[in-house]
């Protein structure tokens, strides 16, 4: 039961991890840009929800609309600077972001300390019996958000115009260009897009985990893990290795303990990289 | 053909020869630090200061050795954390000289480094960076948890001073003042220099060329990436493992979350690029400079968060110098001349 009871978690737990890589696949398959500092995007948004519960007491689901309009608008000004790298742009672009992220942890430090935050949500602390098995309500919530969004993602993708241009763009930039696509542009929007992903991640994020400067790095490993796994382009395929990496998880704290939480995270991610050398390029080529 | 498979690293230099006086730059250097002391009137914080800015910038060059392959790591943290921690305990619970501690360190950290290498070496560009990324937090969680040998959480507190030294008919105390170990690591910051001088001006040092400028070439050309990259990092990570043993003994007090930190893996980074890698002088002026503004200035005005001094910096370099501060004075001169 015991068994039963994890697997359950670590599906629910899967599904949220899936929006948390979705944001980053976009940025990475579109922009081709590895941002280390997906984490602290979300942490922004963590951080945006926490403050507007406390000072307005808005609901953190409520929240997540100012949230979207302030990431967006954060990751809207990213892009102004990030566009200005130079070649070798994938290295480039994961160094510079590496940069973006010290930048980021610090910037949060000196704003707000380094104290541990949550909101505290009165019927996301409640849980479902059933039967032998507890379910927490703020759990299914948020994984249930998060299907949501993903859905909506995918629909956007494969039913609207910006949606073609960004898949033809993730495809082939030069083949995108002839065919009419303005790919600047394109990539203007698709980076917006994942890091407004990131900040309604963020705002899923604080009800259930505490929120403190350094808390981005278990999410950006996350969103790598199952991008390497997953590949971009198939938000189907990351939201599947999402929930495997929800299920290992929660079995390796069931059975090793609560620390070994996060090594196993940059375990499996060693292995992601040892099995698949080449990373993302499978996901990419076609 | 796309920028995935580029391996060339940001602000290298091209395979040249540069005038010799320019390649001894380094030398120079050495003198006016061996110098500053004397300057100071050996007060003891602004030795202190250079102490730890020169064990910085030996990790800079340490760092720079692997990046003269084309490899760019971002988890150096690892290897000088395993340093610190591997001569602290020789030191402190098996009661050994920290000066074998150091020669231990510098074997630990490079075997970890092959380990590490057989597995990151199978990827390339940014997945190596991001596979050296990984590793250090692997061996951060192993050295958290391995509370009996490491103190787990809560670090090694009290770790032994260098020994006194008797070298002729003088006694060497590094309790008495920070003068002697100022020159314990300048010492060592010559070595760094001399292995990274020694090592560009050799047929090794053209093979890395080789290797950052195109592996695939290279190996047609009859120069085995795996070994050479093998070799770079093994050098970079005993170099680095050294440095985090002096740590370990000059502060007498480490803990996992410092030594392994993110922006300890930064550092060496941040500080190469911006002094610009394309001669050996360039990592150590941008270390240098770099560790002072931010001791100096950013510190006192923000004692908690400080380091947003170096994000800034890496964020800027990228965008503005992508050939470094030294790679810039040298590009403005040849344009005058």
């Amino acid at each position: 039961m015991l068994l039963v009871q994890s697997l359950l978690n670590g599906i629910l737990i899967g599904c949220y991890y899936g929006l948390i890589a979705a944001g980053f696949a976009l940025v990475l398959g579109v922009v081709r840009v590895f941002n280390l500092a997906h984490g602290e995007f979300l942490v922004l948004g963590a951080y945006v929800t926490y403050w507007l519960w406390v000072l307005f007491r808005l609901d953190p689901l409520t929240a997540m609309a100012p949230t979207l309009f302030v990431l967006s608008a954060v990751g809207l000004l990213t892009h102004r600077l990030l566009a200005h790298i130079g070649e070798p742009r994938g290295l480039n672009g994961l160094v510079i972001t590496f940069g973006l992220s010290i930048l980021a942890q610090n910037m949060l430090i000196q704003l707000w300390t380094a104290d541990y935050r949550i909101v505290v949500v009165s019927y996301l602390e409640n849980s479902i019996q059933l039967g032998p098995l507890t379910l927490s309500v703020g759990r299914l919530i948020v994984a249930g958000m998060s299907l949501l969004v993903i859905t909506a993602l995918q629909l956007f993708i494969s039913h609207t115009y910006a949606g073609k241009a960004m898949r033809a763009t993730a495809q082939d930039r030069d083949a995108a260009a002839l065919m009419g696509i303005d790919v600047a542009q394109v990539d203007a929007a698709a980076f917006t897009l994942g890091i407004a992903l990131a900040g309604i991640a963020g705002a899923l994020f604080v009800p259930m985990n505490y929120v403190h400067p350094a808390a981005g790095q278990g999410p950006t490993i996350i969103a790598i893990i199952l991008s390497i796994l997953g590949g971009v382009g198939q938000i189907g395929a990351v939201l599947i290795a999402g929930v495997l990496l929800g299920i290992l998880e929660t079995l390796a704290v069931v059975f090793f303990g609560a620390q070994w939480r996060e090594p196993v995270f940059f375990i499996v991610l060693l292995l992601a990289l040892a099995i698949r050398p080449r990373g993302l390029l499978r996901g990419l080529g076609r | 053909m796309t920028a995935w498979s580029a391996e060339i690293a940001i602000g290298l230099p091209r395979v040249g020869v540069r005038p010799k006086l320019q390649r001894y730059a380094w030398v120079g250097l050495l003198v006016v630090l061996a110098l500053i002391p004397v300057a100071v009137g050996f007060s003891t914080y602004y030795v202190w200061l250079l102490t730890v800015g020169c064990l910085f910038t030996s990790l800079a060059l340490a760092w720079t050795i692997l990046a003269r392959c084309g490899q760019i790591s971002l988890g150096h943290a690892a290897f000088f954390g395993l340093g610190a921690y591997t001569s602290a305990i020789f030191a402190q619970r098996l009661g050994g000289s920290p000066l074998a501690g150091m020669l231990l360190a510098a074997i630990v950290a490079a075997s970890v480094a092959t380990l590490l290498g057989a597995v990151a070496f199978r990827t390339r560009g940014l997945y190596f960076a991001l596979a050296t990324f990984a590793a250090n937090e692997v061996i951060k969680a192993v050295v958290l948890n391995w509370d009996r040998v490491t103190g787990g959480a809560w670090g090694m507190v009290g770790i032994p001073d260098f020994p006194r030294l008797v070298v002729g008919g003088l006694t060497i105390d590094f309790q008495a003042s920070r003068t002697p170990s100022y020159y314990l690591v300048l010492a060592f910051l010559a070595f760094s220099l001399l292995l990274s001088h020694a090592l560009l001006n050799s047929r090794v040092g053209l093979a890395f060329a080789a290797i950052r400028e195109g592996e695939d070439v290279a190996a047609s050309l009859g120069v085995d990436p795996y070994r050479f990259k093998l070799l770079a990092l093994l050098l970079s990570a005993a170099l680095s493992g050294i440095a985090g043993a002096i740590y370990a003994h000059l502060v007498h007090f480490i803990e996992a979350n410092t030594v392994f930190n993110i922006s300890l893996s930064g550092l060496p980074l941040i500080m190469s690029l911006f002094g610009g890698l394309s001669r050996i002088s360039g990592p150590a002026i941008g270390a240098l400079a770099l560790y002072l503004t931010d001791q100096l200035v950013f510190q006192p005005l923000f004692p908690s968060s400080h380091q947003m001094f170096y994000g800034a910096v890496l964020v800027i370099v990228l965008l503005l110098m992508p050939r470094g501060l030294v790679g810039w004075f040298a590009r403005t001169r040849t344009k005058r001349s």
